[in-house]
């Protein structure tokens, strides 16, 4: 069971690194080329906007899960020191919890919300909007995975600790 | 409601809850205990980031990734050290003086911060600075990162507030300078009281090398401000023309970006930018029930209790905000408060382009001090300095930025005369 969270783990963080660089790759290239016809070419490109905007949403949705995976989510952690290490594990799985309810409501309405919208088409390249709708649920799968895996792999305590956290864990030891 | 809501969310984020989770589980909890279908939450997510000028984040962010990648704060600390390094206290000034070309290149205080303590805290007591004060100075001038643009924070209240980017970013640029200043004015100060040495002495040659070897960099700040002032582009434009620019200079000028980097660096910028935007997401179910609470109301009727003088009334947010700076992550309070302040600001004649300078500068202060000072925690935390000896050497630097607060928010024209002139 544990080879095969983390095996699945270790291929959704590589598919997710490749569509993060190529998702913000593309929105650079197509942005700047936009700009280029825009206003050098005096052609303007006018179906880029609702194509950026979805490659936009896919990224942001993508980029969170995959910031929980890297430990760059922002998250505060002050009390967390404070309190004794049996409180202090009580308060994670409370949290972990907490982030799994989350993924389960944005996965469940998320699937729901897209199947409505399914018929809908965009304004300017008439497709669905299915396209945006889906980001949130297929990416919330991603980041619940990601959350098992670290409760699996390195324990809870320290599933949802953030590098911000770490840079700063460095001052206490100094 | 409302007080559930906030309640809930206190909590979450105490038993450390990722900010953008705590968010979202308070907003659910209360839209079920409402009885409303939960369908909204979600929809609400998705359609919090579809926004086209919020694409300007991610350029923006991998501009500066690409520049810092390219080795530019070692670049700008030559020139600035040749500048001024030769004074006494120079070290001190070239801190403050790099921390604002980089706010002309970045636009997070964060990541700047990160880079520079790493620079300079070294440098500094090398040269025989104390180590409080060398992290202090560092975080302090770390602030002018998302006052001088570019800046994603002025990006994040010119969506929420339905603002000019443009205007804003030109509306940054004086009261940086007067941050900035005020830090000069601090370390002058120190210097005198504790006399601080000079570095090396000065040299044209240097200075000559130093400022060509940086100018394409330093180019970067006037291209935005440009871009801006021909009024043709938008801030999107301006961030995609930004980016460009930092790729060509890093890959066929200074050469130091290798292809093969390309892809970790880009995978970087866009989770930086999702790490923050994602919060713009899931806020989103959070502010609406605010909105459909009233929140801005009772706000409103609440402050015009204790007085009808604008003046009065924005020192008490600014009051507030300072407090509350020191408890949140400033983006999220961004989104939160800025829908509920607005229409308090409009009723009492205040610009909302001053008022965004206002608002951030005060939100940037509060992530200096504890219970949740971002920036505190990096750089002590980078620096291995303890939070004690932190706070101790930081009180000059909050004086004289609250100082800096107080003058910008009681003249507006150091925002707004700019502005009007290159509109």
């Amino acid at each position: 069971m544990k080879t095969l969270v983390l095996w699945l783990d270790d291929r959704v963080r590589e598919i997710e690194y490749h569509a993060l660089w190529l998702l913000l790759a593309a929105i650079f290239i197509i942005l700047t080329a936009t700009v280029f016809f825009r206003y050098v070419l005096g052609s303007p490109i006018t179906w880029t906007e609702e194509f950026l905007t979805m490659l936009f949403t896919w990224m942001v949705f993508i980029g969170a899960s995959s910031a929980l995976s890297t430990h760059q989510h922002i998250r505060i952690d002050i009390v967390l020191r404070l309190l004794p290490p049996r409180y202090a594990l009580a308060a994670s799985i409370v949290a972990v919890l907490t982030c799994l309810a989350v993924f389960w409501v944005t996965i469940h309405y998320g699937l729901k919300y897209a199947r409505t919208t399914w018929g809908d088409l965009t304004p300017m390249m008439g497709v669905t909007f299915g396209f945006y709708t889906l980001a949130l649920p297929v990416t919330s799968m991603c980041a619940a995975l990601h959350v098992i895996r670290a409760c699996v792999d390195d324990g809870v305590r320290t599933a949802l600790m953030s590098t911000i956290e770490a840079q700063a864990g460095e001052g206490d030891e100094a | 409601m409302i007080a559930t809501l906030l309640l809930l969310l206190l909590l979450l984020l105490l038993v450390g809850v990722p900010t953008a989770y705590a968010l979202a589980a308070s907003a659910i909890a209360v839209i079920w205990l409402e009885g409303i279908p939960l369908t909204i939450a979600v929809q609400r997510m998705t359609a919090g980031v579809q926004s086209f000028p919020l694409l300007a984040i991610p350029l923006f962010i991998l501009a500066g990734t690409l520049m810092n990648a390219s080795g530019i704060s070692e670049r700008l600390f030559a020139l600035t050290g040749a500048l001024v390094g030769h004074i006494r206290g120079g070290m001190a000034y070239v801190n403050v003086l790099t921390n604002v070309f980089m706010s002309g290149i970045s636009g997070s205080s964060l990541a700047d911060c990160a880079a520079t303590t790493r620079v300079f805290v070294p440098q500094m007591i090398k040269h025989g600075y104390d180590k409080g004060f060398s992290v202090g100075l560092t975080a302090s001038a770390a602030v002018l990162a998302p006052i001088i643009p570019p800046s994603i924070l002025l990006v994040i209240y010119g969506w929420q507030a339905n603002v000019s980017i443009g205007d804003l970013f030109v509306a940054g640029i004086a009261p940086g300078l007067v941050i900035a200043t005020a830090l000069v004015v601090t370390v002058a100060v120190m210097t005198r009281l504790r006399g601080f040495g000079r570095g090396a002495a000065f040299s044209a040659g240097k200075l000559r090398d130093a400022f060509f070897d940086a100018s394409w960099a330093l180019l970067m700040p006037v291209l935005i401000i440009v871009g801006f002032r021909m009024g043709i582009f938008t801030a999107t434009e301006v961030a995609a023309i930004a980016a460009a620019y930092a790729f060509l200079v890093g890959v066929f000028v200074y050469r130091t970006l290798k292809v093969l980097e390309l892809p970790r660096v880009f995978a970087s910028a866009a989770r930086d930018t999702s790490s923050i935007l994602v919060i713009a997401a899931t806020a989103a179910p959070f502010g609406w029930i605010l909105s459909i609470g009233q929140a801005p109301q009772q706000l409103l009727s609440f402050l015009s209790g204790f007085s009808d003088n604008p003046m009065l009334i924005l020192l008490l947010i600014n009051i507030i905000l300072l407090v509350l700076g020191t408890f949140m992550e400033t983006l999220v309070l961004i989104i939160i408060l800025v829908p509920i302040l607005l229409p308090l600001i409009e009723t009492l004649g205040i610009d909302p382009v001053h008022f965004g300078i206002v608002m951030i500068i005060n939100l940037v202060i509060g992530q200096l001090t504890p219970p949740l000072g971002v920036l505190m925690y990096v750089t002590c935390g980078i620096s291995g300095t303890s939070i004690g000896q932190f706070m101790r050497a930081i009180k000059p630097f909050l004086v004289a930025l609250i100082i800096a607060l107080l003058a910008i928010t009681y003249i507006p024209a150091l925002a707004l005369y700019p502005t009007a002139l290159l509109r």
